[in-house]
């Protein structure tokens, strides 16, 4: 287990990313508004570099012929198979036992730390 | 005929009962009979000798056309009775003879969904329904009847379910496959809204593909002979499926139940696989859509036994019937006239020992509901 210091705050602006390599992985580190959030740049479905993918929103789960689009900016969809998911908690936006690897995210004195365990 | 009074008890009807028939196309040929159940406005387009005009495929089966089928004995050498044109006949040389209790009728009136005239087509369901009420079901304790009705009028079809949903004679309602449009979309909301309501499932029957209305029997044109027809058949239920999942019907009425009449049951896991993968991807089109489809497909959707597909190795059966769940998903039918491919029994006789009887028989109280399948009447003495 080990803190890695990825970033200063700045190198990743709100909307942004960053792809590091942590202990041998790759991790992308995700800025909503504000808020950061580490995801291992490996999809589960075919181990994609998922974290490559547009940051987008989705169409949420309706009532039949109902249209309701959100969570804008908050859904990273997978460059090959667009597979979805919820930055904030690497679910899948089908399943909720489908998701992406998640590292805990630290900011400290300006600097973006993730933790491997 | 086991079942007498109205309310046996779930346990009797569990040990009573041998096997449900959920598929006996009882012969809709009678006219003159049929006919004083049609309004005068409509009865004498309908009670013709030659029956009603309707419009039809072009396709006939060749060969022997109710295969090794028990069948009457001509009372002249002139005359050919129908093999499913008496109910007493058929009870006694069908039922009792092979250990039936219970027979769902389904006519043989497949093509009603897309006759082009909306308003016969609804006289002629509700005529047959009457008849069917009258002959079969009434006086006879081993038969349910269907609520046969025409989609291409929803608000007919509707009304034709409120009117006999709460008959305890009927079992389900029953329409065409054949179809002017998938039956996913919204125009036919309200006939399942109905069937939930009066707690009936939906029973879709091939047969009408390619006749009337209807698009070409298969996705790339019409077929050139019958053989190529009925074997292509099963496409019309993937894509009624799968419209009627991506549409959400099962979202909106989560209480209906389908039956899919006489396609086999081999083509279901492909279209139960197929699907979930591509809902993955696609999903955020239709975002009612919130279980995977085979999901939907397995709690709503069931198949009946003819005509069970003729795998070379009863493994791959065996196989085939854990893939769709069929402990809950597969009903017996027989169905009786048309054994052309072969006789029923024998069909289901590679099925598991540890599904027969609930294929034989449980599932069938599971869909129709015990309720529905009580008897209303004792058979006359």
């Amino acid at each position: 287990m080990a803190r890695h210091v990825v970033a200063r705050v700045e190198d990743i602006p709100p909307g942004g990313r960053k792809i590091v390599r942590l202990e041998g992985r790759e991790v992308g580190i995700f800025n909503l508004g504000g808020a950061f959030y580490a995801l291992k740049n490996s999809c589960p479905h075919q181990a994609a570099r998922v974290c490559l993918g547009r940051v987008v929103g989705t169409a949420l789960p309706s009532d039949v012929y109902e249209f309701r689009y959100g969570q804008e900016g908050r859904i990273l969809r997978c460059p090959w198979h667009a597979w979805e998911y919820d930055i904030t908690t690497g679910r899948s936006v089908f399943d909720p036992n489908v998701g992406v690897v998640t590292y805990p995210v630290e900011v400290r004195d300006g600097e973006v730390a993730v933790t491997i365990a | 005929m086991t079942l007498t009074g109205a309310e046996p008890s779930a346990a009797t009807v569990r040990t009573r009962l041998r096997a449900i028939d959920a598929d006996l196309h009882h012969h809709v040929g009678d006219w003159a009979a049929i006919g004083r159940h049609v309004p005068a406005g409509l009865r004498w387009r309908i009670d013709r000798p030659g029956g009603p005009p309707l419009a039809r495929h072009g396709f006939r089966k060749v060969g022997a056309t109710h295969g090794a089928a028990p069948v009457p004995a001509s009372a002249d050498a002139g005359s050919r009775p129908h093999p499913a044109g008496d109910p007493a006949w058929v009870k006694a040389h069908v039922l009792d003879a092979r250990g039936v209790d219970l027979a769902i009728l389904t006519g043989d009136l497949l093509s009603l969904g897309v006759q082009p005239n909306p308003d016969l087509a609804a006289a002629i369901a509700a005529a047959v329904n009457d008849w069917t009420l009258e002959t079969w079901v009434r006086p006879f304790a081993c038969y349910k009847g269907s609520i046969l009705v025409a989609q291409q009028d929803p608000a007919q079809a509707v009304a034709e379910i409120d009117r006999l949903g709460g008959d305890p004679g009927m079992a389900q309602v029953l329409m065409g496959s054949a179809s002017e449009a998938p039956l996913g979309r919204r125009a036919y909301h309200p006939i399942y809204a109905a069937c939930v309501a009066h707690g009936l499932p939906l029973a879709l029957h091939l047969g009408g593909e390619g006749a009337g209305t209807s698009p070409p029997a298969t996705a790339v044109g019409h077929p050139t002979t019958y053989f190529e027809w009925y074997g292509s058949l099963p496409q019309s239920y993937m894509a009624h499926l799968m419209s009627m999942i991506t549409e959400g019907v099962f979202e909106r009425f989560p209480g209906l139940k389908v039956i899919l009449y006489e396609g086999g049951v081999f083509w279901l896991p492909h279209l139960l696989w197929r699907f979930d993968k591509n809902w993955k991807s696609q999903r955020s089109e239709t975002p009612w859509v919130k279980q995977p489809p085979s999901r939907y497909i397995l709690d709503h959707v069931v198949l009946t036994t003819y005509p069970l597909e003729a795998a070379p190795d009863p493994t791959y059966l065996h196989q085939v019937l854990a893939m769709i769940e069929a402990e809950r998903t597969l009903l017996f039918s027989s169905n009786y006239p048309n054994w052309e491919l072969g006789d029923p029994f024998d069909m289901v006789r590679d099925v598991p020992p540890s599904l027969r009887r609930r294929i034989m028989v449980d599932n069938a109280l599971a869909v129709y509901g015990r309720r529905r399948l009580a008897s209303q009447a004792d058979p006359p003495a």
